[in-house]
């Protein structure tokens, strides 16, 4: 199958030690295959982070953060707290890309990602309406027990 | 390769780590809702462009500004968050009473969503003796209903800009009216409005698409989907 196979080539759902992943050979010429080589790189990308963790962290900080962006011009109104709202969706949302984009920081970025989410339920209408309390939470403990899987020594 | 944590490494959840993180944070969140609760924590609230209601046996006035004035009033023209044309420009009256008391307050929030509208209903201040406490409580009606209201010291066309402290802010309609997003100036020299030394209003009900905003500390908070106010 050209271009749509792993190069790990070990069956996935095997528990098996896994090193690294990534699509096999060159993208094809036809469509069909290039596809299979997108998807290929995909679940490579997917599979070396904590993918969940993060999708649930930038769903959930966008949610914390869209009541009070809604209401952003009450901003300068003196004394309004509607700011501290927005940042707290942005730092989950950010916590989010991070467990993304630097999964090496994952513990870290994880615990900060529950705490904003929790901080959020007192600045940002009840945590987004408690939807985006319960997302960046879950999101944060799932990039932290995400694990990279060791390699054997062989 | 070595089992340090390179980026191409293949990874899986752990399960049994995932707690780890939401017992301790769930048992802060807990602590944060009882102190919310028992009303000695403040939430903000904050949202704009949906259906809002809000409902209370009273509001009352606790205090006055920098300015010895405890209510504002003006019309405002605010963007409805739907609109695309000018008819979604709509005429508010917008408040702004920076420190009240309010008993038995309900408030009817309805987002629309993916899965379809939701309510949120959140009642707060029932007990007798434990009343919601607002600072800088914005509220922005299209319609505003009470049995009666009194004010003390009411001055109606006042010029808002010879406010100073704080400055009364107005918002700003900029290009097609497009975007929710108006950003608020300092009332203009020649903004006019009404303001009081304080205000009591029995029965108060109203209604808007915009914005509401302010900080509120939720003696016996209960929050629930679906339903509606008295």
């Amino acid at each position: 199958m050209p271009g749509g196979t792993l190069q790990a080539g070990l069956d996935m759902s095997s528990a098996g030690p896994r090193i690294s992943i990534g699509p096999l050979g060159r993208q094809g010429s036809d469509w069909l295959s290039r596809l299979r080589w997108l998807r290929a790189a995909f679940r490579g990308w997917r599979r070396t982070r904590p993918f969940w963790g993060g999708v649930w962290c930038i769903l959930g900080g966008l949610i914390i953060a869209y009541g009070p962006t809604t209401a952003f011009r009450v901003i300068l109104v003196a004394g309004t707290t509607v700011w501290l709202g927005i940042l707290m969706g942005v730092l989950v949302m950010v916590m989010g890309l991070f467990l993304w984009f630097a999964p090496h920081l994952r513990q870290l970025t994880g615990i900060l990602a529950a705490v904003f989410a929790m901080v959020s339920l007192v600045t940002s209408d009840y945590g987004g309406f408690v939807i985006g309390l319960v997302l960046g939470t879950l999101g944060g403990a799932l990039g932290f027990a995400w694990t990279p899987i060791q390699a054997r020594k062989t | 390769m070595t089992g340090s944590d390179e980026p191409r490494l293949v990874g899986k959840t752990r399960w049994r780590r995932v707690p780890l993180v939401l017992v301790p944070v769930y048992a802060m969140i807990a602590a944060v809702l009882y102190l919310a609760i028992s009303g000695s924590l403040a939430v903000s609230f904050a949202i704009s462009g949906t259906s809002f209601d809000t409902f209370a046996d009273s509001l009352t006035s606790t205090g006055v500004d920098g300015n010895g004035r405890a209510f504002y009033q003006l019309g405002v023209l605010d963007v409805a968050a739907t609109g695309t044309s000018a008819t979604s420009l709509k005429v508010q009256a917008e408040s702004i009473i920076p420190s009240a008391q309010l008993v038995n307050l309900c408030q009817s929030v309805t987002v629309a969503t993916p899965i379809g509208p939701v309510t949120l209903i959140t009642r707060a201040g029932t007990v007798a003796g434990h009343p919601v406490t607002a600072s800088n409580l914005v509220t922005d009606a299209t319609s505003l209903n009470a049995n009666s209201a009194t004010f003390t010291d009411f001055k109606v066309g006042q010029d808002l800009s010879t406010f100073t402290n704080p400055h009364v802010t107005v918002p700003v309609p900029v290009g097609p009216a497009t975007t929710p997003d108006i950003p608020s100036v300092n009332a203009p020299p020649g903004t006019f409005g009404q303001t009081a030394a304080s205000v009591s209003i029995d029965h108060l009900h109203s209604t808007g698409l915009a914005t509401s905003a302010g900080s509120f500390t939720v003696p016996n908070l209960s929050l629930s989907f679906g339903g509606s106010c008295p």
